[in-house]
């Protein structure tokens, strides 16, 4: 009787060390078993071993980016985007993340809600996309310290040291060729470096402040109503489906005031929409 | 009627191969056999290969020594990497009239304007037994079994009969429609034939080669017939009539010949020219009844139809193209199949890529061939079927509807082992390729380091207070310059910013002298000190400056009295040092020289 008592006890301790074994696996080992089950097609263990990864406070875009996957070979177009933009967030040139998340969209529903910017605007602003916020802050300082000693420059133009610099680097100045004198050159270079800082700058702020605020958000439920008010009984605007980027402007219990393009807006409701 | 041959047409025009695009093509011929007898048949093929958009109709060199019948065409292309790989058949069927060996000239083919040749082919024809059936004691049957249509009752030397095989038919069953060129050989022609086919509104026509030749004896005379067929395709039911024949002839009045000699090798002279006809016939087109007729039957009229499918691949990856392709064969038609339809498989997607088709003419009887290629691509894996293809039809001779089903075949698909998970595959149907398997990229592997969720290096205080190191140091640069420019500028800054720099460095070097016991001296550089130092801050001449000019100085300036006093007593202990003798210590030369740093100091501190 003793006997089988210490063996039951043992079973129970080991099952015990076995179990907290399971749950105190590393981001890590659950990243690569959710890449095995990927793999094996078992996409639901996958999504869910990815999803406790990202839930340990990970922020990997590759962990984000396979995590789209994933939801994507579910069939969840919602969640996909959801995981996709938020892998585009830390690595905006990742070639595979911006093509899986053209793929998805391609597949939603609301087709004319994707504001197609044109081309040459998408051009103009590919600084802008393909840069993340710390990327932009940084070349943000760097340009505002280039400003600085370049007013340093201007300022001490006429010492006999910088004149002699200017003379050598001067060579490939734009201003130098079209004739400018060196006070002039440099007050150029001075402006159009004190350009670049004002637009990063602009860009890196509203960067931080769309983070800050999570003022982006996707729209999970394969169909949500959006209402007028923050209220079931208001009445329904118009219907979003799932994977529709929204700006979100407002929050009250449990209803968020979203817009979307074309001066659409209104009232959703909290679980059918994540904020990116 | 009309809708119906507009259907038809537009059923041709499809199969035609108008997306093409005239580029890199090649076009060859062939003909086999080689050598054939007179009458017999040798197949002209020419191939176009190549990249175009458009086909065109290849343009046949006179062949004046032949009789000519169209065979059928077939198609195929392919897209590889977006290119259009075409391929296209024109099948002709040449039944020399007479022995000798002869070259078909470089045949021209034209395509979007511009003009591709053939290479020119030889071929050697030998007399032989076929053409004309001896007769068999004394009196020849016609040879043929019997038909409707008119029957020759003229006693004529040369004159033409058309019959049908049967006058009543089905929607799209073979009507052969004969032409016998009769002719006892007492007259002669000076050139060849030149022969009308008859209008033929609301059928589709296929001429059957080749002509034959017999001897029919007919009212008591010996008839060569030199007969020529041509199969009727109704494409509506309703009465219909194939029209008039017409035979062109010009009899030889000068002259005459054996009677036997080939009717349609006869040459030059003048005569008298003559018009043979035939009489119209009406062919009954019956409807295709109603009665079992199959949920699927689509149109086809044909006998002995098969159907069979085959896949390239039985086991493919997930995302890798299987090439399926469906054979309809049967008697018949064949040429206005459509293609049938696959069974939807969710697990895959299918596109038709193609399709080709033949047609035989064996006896007379149109026969023929349509194969329709499809691309299908799996996108999960596992074990499938792709079921059978029905085809319903309707048997005209058997009068009933009749259903032919191929086998399924069965394809396993694996996971797909390709990297990025996608693949492009171009499908023809058009200009465009076409993405068929679109599927989201690979996913990646666990980075070397993750990192866990903390705050941005922007987002410190410290971060955003280093900002201000290069603002100040701006500022720093604009009043060192500015400084700089009044020292440039402005004597007096320049002399009054360093008058007390020099002031202590005269001192220093009095203590200097005073420690080294030449008091004298030391004194000197005291009074040197202090002159030279109100001389720098009045920007005044060095030189004749005096105790009461400095006085004046100081007063003006806002000193007190005591700092006044002070360097009096200043002054006056230089002097007393310099010009007394012995009034100098070196002991009271260092008070001196402190005292004087002390109201210099206690100067500068009045004056910010």
């Amino acid at each position: 009787m003793r006997v089988r008592m210490v063996w039951i006890a043992a079973t129970l301790t080991l099952c015990a060390s076995l179990a907290r074994a399971e749950t105190s696996q590393t981001p890590a080992q659950l990243f690569g078993r959710a890449n095995a089950a990927y793999e094996a097609g078992n996409y639901a263990a996958a999504v869910d071993d990815y999803e406790r990864a990202a839930a340990s406070g990970v922020t990997a875009p590759d962990l984000f980016y396979n995590l789209g996957n994933a939801y994507f070979k579910q069939g969840d177009l919602g969640r996909a985007v959801l995981w996709f933009e938020r892998a585009r967030r830390l690595a905006p040139r990742d070639d595979d993340v911006r093509e899986n998340l053209d793929l998805t969209r391609s597949l939603l529903r609301d087709q004319e809600l994707l504001a197609a910017s044109p081309r040459w605007r998408s051009a103009l602003l590919a600084w802008h996309r393909d840069t993340t916020t710390a990327e932009s802050v940084a070349v943000t300082s760097i340009l505002f310290t280039l400003v600085c000693a370049l007013g340093i420059c201007f300022v001490f133009r006429d010492s006999e040291t910088l004149s002699r610099v200017y003379r050598r680097v001067s060579i490939l100045s734009p201003g130098r060729l079209l004739g400018l004198d060196k006070a002039q050159d440099l007050g150029l270079a001075m402006a159009l470096v004190l350009l670049l800082t004002g637009a990063f700058a602009y860009s890196a702020f509203s960067k931080v402040r769309a983070e800050d605020a999570r003022s982006t958000g996707v729209v999970l439920a394969e169909e949500a109503s959006v209402f007028s008010g923050p209220s079931p009984n208001a009445s329904v605007q118009f219907k979003v489906h799932e994977g529709t980027l929204v700006s979100v402007r407002d929050e009250r219990a449990g209803w968020l005031r979203v817009e979307l393009p074309g001066d659409l807006s209104g009232w959703i409701q909290e679980p059918s929409l994540a904020r990116i | 009627m009309r809708v119906r041959a507009c259907f038809m047409a537009a059923l041709m025009l499809l199969s035609a191969p108008a997306w093409l695009r005239a580029e890199d093509v090649a076009v060859r011929a062939t003909i086999e056999p080689t050598t054939v007898e007179v009458g017999g048949q040798a197949l002209l093929t020419i191939v176009v290969e190549g990249k175009f958009r458009r086909g065109g109709q290849p343009e046949l060199p006179p062949l004046a020594d032949f009789d000519v019948f169209e065979s059928g065409t077939s198609q195929s292309f392919q897209f590889v990497n977006g290119q259009a790989h075409s391929s296209l058949q024109y099948n002709y069927i040449l039944s020399p009239r007479k022995e000798g060996n002869f070259r078909i000239d470089p045949i021209r083919y034209t395509l979007d304007d511009k003009v591709f040749t053939a290479n020119a082919v030889t071929l050697s024809v030998v007399a032989g037994s076929a053409g004309v059936i001896p007769p068999a004691g004394g009196t020849t049957t016609p040879n043929r079994s019997g038909g409707h249509g008119t029957t020759p009752s003229s006693d004529e030397s040369i004159f033409v009969a058309s019959s049908v095989d049967r006058d009543t038919v089905y929607v799209n069953q073979q009507v052969t429609w004969s032409l016998g060129y009769y002719t006892d050989g007492r007259v002669e022609l000076l050139r060849s034939p030149n022969y009308s086919p008859p209008s033929a509104e609301g059928f589709w026509v296929e001429d059957l080669p080749p002509q034959s030749k017999y001897y029919r004896n007919l009212h008591g005379r010996q008839y060569l017939v030199s007969e020529i067929k041509r199969g009727y395709f109704p494409t509506a039911p309703g009465t219909y009539r194939i029209g008039e024949a017409r035979v062109d002839i010009v009899l030889d009045t000068m002259n005459r010949r054996n009677a036997f000699d080939d009717f349609f090798s006869r040459r030059g002279g003048f005569g008298e020219p003559r018009t043979l006809t035939t009489d119209p016939v009406e062919i009954v087109v019956k409807p295709l009844p109603t009665r079992g007729k199959p949920a699927e039957f689509s149109g086809i009229v044909a006998g002995n139809l098969t159907v069979s499918i085959v896949s390239d691949k039985q086991v493919v990856q997930v995302g890798e193209p299987i090439n399926v392709s469906v054979e309809i064969n049967g008697v018949g038609n064949m040429g206005t199949i459509a293609p049938p339809k696959l069974a939807e498989l969710p697990q895959f997607k299918a596109y038709e890529s193609g399709s080709s088709s033949d047609s035989f003419k064996k006896d007379y009887v149109v026969s023929g061939r349509r194969k329709f290629d499809y691309v299908m691509v799996p996108q999960v894996e596992g074990t499938f079927t792709i079921p059978g293809v029905r085809v319903a039809y309707f048997d005209p001779e058997l009068k009933l509807y009749q259903t032919a089903q191929s086998a399924d075949v069965h394809v396993e698909v694996k996971p797909g082992t390709q990297e990025d998970g996608r693949k492009v595959i171009y499908a023809g149907g058009g200009d465009d390729f076409e993405v068929i398997n679109r599927d989201v990229r690979f996913i990646h592997p666990v980075p070397a380091h993750l990192t866990v969720a903390s705050g941005h290096f922007y987002q410190s205080k410290l971060f955003l207070a280093a900002h201000a190191l290069p603002l100040l140091a701006l500022g720093l640069s604009v009043m060192v310059e500015r400084k700089r420019r009044r020292l440039r500028s402005d004597i007096g800054f320049a002399r009054a910013s360093r008058a007390m720099r020099e002031a202590e460095k005269k001192l220093a070097q009095a203590d200097r002298a005073f420690r080294a016991g030449n008091a004298e001296d030391g004194f000197g550089r005291v009074h040197a000190a202090v002159v030279g130092y109100f001389a720098d801050r009045a920007n005044a001449p060095t030189a004749g400056l005096t105790s009461d000019d400095i006085e004046t100085y100081l007063r003006a300036s806002g000193a007190g009295d005591d700092t006044v006093a002070s360097v009096r007593d200043i002054m006056a202990a230089c002097d007393a040092a310099r010009y007394a003798v012995g009034a100098a210590s070196a002991e009271r030369g260092l008070q001196i020289a402190a005292r004087s740093r002390d109201v210099i100091a206690s100067l500068e501190r009045g004056r910010r």
